[in-house]
């Protein structure tokens, strides 16, 4: 058994190295953001776990390409690199949420290929460690006491999620969204810089990008967590909104695309690849790390999920007054 | 018609109504002027740094990974709004709003914008007014999955506070600078009027303070020069009411002198007619009183006359000489001829003519002659002459009868006064009704010898008439 068992991981490592043309070799992960923020810990969740399970040879390469929360890198795979089977993208919730808005330019969500989705991550009010702000009925009551005070940081601009879960958070205080202030930022990294830094005093960002960031030093406070019930690990702590008074809840699932012209074999490669090492307990143990809850879909599943997210963001941007794409 | 009322405040008054509030409008269109001065003064130096935030924001934008990122010059910012001592906000975004950096909302420039040409404009962020600036350029390499070049748009905004401090102090500067010369203006306008006034002030006194029969000129020293014409029209009218009331104190003189005398006569011959039984004594008396009675009315008509001469209104013509001279001439040849008299005129052959009113002159005449066909022994001569020379012209009436003591000639024309070669009885008036007509015509009577320093040469010299109707100077 145990030469076979070798004899088997031999193979397969030489199937991968000797795959030249095949999408695993070579891979790369763009994070379509700066470094720091969600893409970049769903790219980075993806590298290790490839690498962890051996289903690359070589580690996966990220690049980063900021510009409109996704929206430059889906334009550049839909129209300049649709046929890259080895590239694979990762998007968010938000990128979903854009989509709906038709804030990805001429491109909707039949363009790609929606490959697999790895876990969910869930809103969160962040506020700097030194703020005032201690709940978000503290929050509220600053924002109606001053609008002009308390300025909003989001990774993306109106209407992104971040935005919306803002809006949403000023909604059922009973404030109208359009009052806040507000200032985009270009992914959630830099908006975490920006409130350490005092330059916003609010960012409505996402639980697991709070936790990383906490981990590696970052000097800021969740508020509140926007999940059914409390999350797990080191932000068990935080209440929810729901228990705060505000009926919020924001989940994001975080996950891949490839370009529309990579061929349904090597997406089926990806696919199953993805399938299995998320069945994996070293997948699972690296996603708890990075704060993501289970969420595991691919393939045909994904793809019916994703466009039902779509649709129910449509109906949500056209209650907040915002542009909505036309479905196609 | 209201302006009129105007006229009637005081000039002090008037002055002040006027000036202060033209002041205060001049000031306010200054202030005004200076304010616009200060905003384009302080928007073009404040948008010189404003444009700096720009290029230093620009400076970090890098599409280097095909996407498009913005490191943030927080520091930058802080600095910046430490100068500008307000808010700064700022967005970085592509045209078509794929990516969207900093403040989304933003006011958007008000005109197009052309290609790194930075504009500047006010508008309103969260109820407040900034200062935008913003700025478009061609990104090197369009993004990824872009076809054509692409632009991208940065602004950055800041909250007015030193823009409005430095406009303020400037305003309040020139507004201090205004007021200190709007109350030494009229500090000056007060003082300056006042003084202006003094002389009025003083002619009133000086005007009040005279006796009711004090009627000399009043004296224009020390008074203002806008003033001097009034005060002058003033002298003028009060010389002919002078005149007037001098010649009815005259008349009502000349009156009481000239009849008493003749009435006493009178009233004494009439009484020794009336005692007379002799028919032939009482005739001869008769004869006398109607001698004395003609003589009582020529001299009443030569008082009324003077009188006239006085007080008449003067309505002057152009009078040819000439005619006139003749036609005076005419009417004493009788008297004349009665006298054994040679009466001749020696017209000038040419257009001679005065200004003048013709009965007076006339009159004038006619009193001359009378006095040189009365004086003028029997088988003499009279000659009128009628001469021109330069601008002068005048009417001589020459005689050779017993003429005027050279030492004399000085006063004859004075009233009543007679000289002491005469017999015949007379009233001492001829002369100074000549005189005095002549003088009111604005000639003069100038009387000398006759020729061969015999008998009296009487002149009425006059301005002259040129052909064209002016009186030469």
């Amino acid at each position: 058994m145990n030469r076979k068992a070798a004899l088997m991981t031999l193979v397969l490592a030489c199937a991968a190295a000797t795959a030249v043309a095949g999408p695993l070799d070579k891979t790369e992960c763009i994070a379509p953001a700066k470094p720091g923020g969600g893409f970049d810990l769903t790219c980075k969740l993806a590298q290790s776990s490839l690498m962890q399970g051996k289903f690359v040879a070589d580690p996966m390469r990220i690049t980063y390409m900021p510009g409109g929360i996704g929206a430059v890198a889906y334009n550049a795979i839909v129209a300049q690199r649709p046929a890259e089977a080895n590239t694979i993208v990762a998007f968010s919730g938000g990128s979903l949420l854009n989509l709906a808005q038709g804030k990805f330019g001429r491109y909707n969500e039949n363009d790609v290929h929606w490959l697999a989705a790895v876990g969910s991550d869930f809103g969160a009010i962040i506020v700097a460690e030194g703020s005032p702000l201690k709940s978000m009925k503290d929050l509220v009551a600053a924002v109606k006491a001053d609008p002009t005070k308390v300025v909003f940081g989001a990774g993306g601009t109106v209407g992104s999620q971040d935005w919306m879960k803002a809006a949403l958070t000023a909604r059922s205080a009973g404030l109208n969204p359009k009052s806040m202030r507000f200032v985009a930022f270009e992914g959630g990294g830099e908006a975490i810089t920006a409130l350490q830094g005092g330059h916003v005093q609010v960012y409505s960002g996402d639980a697991s990008e709070a936790e990383q960031q906490m981990k590696a030093g970052a000097k800021i406070r969740v508020l509140a967590v926007m999940s059914d019930k409390r999350l797990e690990g080191s932000l068990a702590g935080v209440p929810t909104a729901k228990e705060q008074g505000f009926d919020i809840e924001w989940p994001i699932i975080r996950g891949f695309y490839v370009g529309p012209k990579v061929s349904d074999a090597d997406y089926k490669v990806w696919a199953d690849t993805f399938s299995k090492m998320m069945a994996t307990p070293e997948f699972n143990k690296l996603r708890v790390e990075r704060g993501l809850f289970p969420f595991a879909k691919t393939g045909p599943e994904l793809d019916a999920y994703v466009k039902a997210r779509v649709a129910y963001y449509r109906t949500l941007a056209k209650d907040f007054g915002l542009n909505v794409a036309v479905a196609k | 018609m209201k302006l009129d009322a105007w006229h009637s405040l005081s000039l002090r008054r008037t002055l002040l109504l006027v000036l202060f509030p033209g002041l205060l409008l001049v000031v306010g269109a200054e202030l005004w002027s200076t304010w616009r001065t200060a905003l384009d003064a302080a928007n073009a130096a404040y948008d010189r740094s404003l444009l700096g935030a720009i290029k230093a924001m620009d400076a970090n934008i890098s599409t280097a990974s095909g996407g498009l990122g913005v490191e943030l010059p927080y520091r930058m910012l802080e600095f910046f709004e430490l100068t500008a001592n307000g808010r700064v906000y700022y967005r970085v975004a592509t045209e078509d709003g794929l990516v969207e950096v900093g403040n989304a909302d933003l006011p958007p420039p008000r005109r197009p914008l052309v290609t790194e040409q930075p504009q500047f404009s006010d508008a309103s962020y969260f109820d407040e007014p900034v200062r935008v600036g913003s700025y478009a350029r061609v990104l090197d390499r369009p993004l990824a999955g872009h076809p054509a070049p692409q632009r991208i748009v940065i602004q950055v905004a800041e909250t007015l506070q030193s823009r409005q401090a430095f406009t303020r102090a400037l305003v309040l500067q020139s507004l201090a600078r205004d007021l200190a010369l709007v109350i030494a203006a009229a500090g000056l306008l007060v003082l300056a009027v006042g003084w202006a006034l003094r002389p009025l002030a003083r002619l009133r006194t000086e005007v009040q303070a005279r006796r009711a029969q004090d009627l000399r000129p009043i004296s224009p020293q020390g008074i203002p020069a806008d003033v001097r014409p009034l005060v002058e029209a003033i002298n003028h009218h009060v010389e002919r009411n002078r005149q007037q009331t001098e010649a009815r104190r005259r008349f009502v003189d000349d009156a009481s002198h000239q009849l008493r005398t003749p009435l006493a006569t009178l009233v004494t011959q009439v009484g020794f007619a009336l005692r007379e039984s002799n028919p032939a004594l009482q005739r001869e008396a008769l004869a006398a009183i109607k001698s004395q009675l003609d003589e009582t009315v020529r001299q009443t008509n030569q008082m009324l006359a003077l009188a006239r001469t006085d007080s008449a209104e003067l309505v002057p013509e152009q009078v040819d000489l000439d005619a006139l001279a003749q036609e005076v001439t005419r009417e004493w040849w009788a008297e004349a001829r009665a006298g054994g008299i040679d009466l001749g005129l020696e017209p000038a052959r040419g257009a001679v003519r005065v200004l003048a009113q013709p009965t007076l002159l006339k009159e004038a005449l006619s009193n001359l002659l009378h006095n040189a066909i009365r004086y003028t022994p029997r088988g003499g001569r009279v000659t009128v002459q009628v001469r021109s020379a330069g601008p002068r012209a005048w009417i001589a009436v020459v005689d050779d009868g017993p003429g005027i003591q050279p030492e004399e000639l000085a006063r004859a024309g004075e009233r009543f006064f007679r000289g002491s070669n005469v017999r015949l009885p007379g009233t001492g008036l001829g002369l100074s009704i000549v005189k005095s007509i002549v003088e009111r015509l604005g000639g003069e009577l100038l009387l000398a010898p006759g020729p061969e320093a015999r008998g009296l040469r009487a002149t009425i010299s006059m301005p002259a008439i040129e052909s064209g109707g002016e009186v030469r100077a």
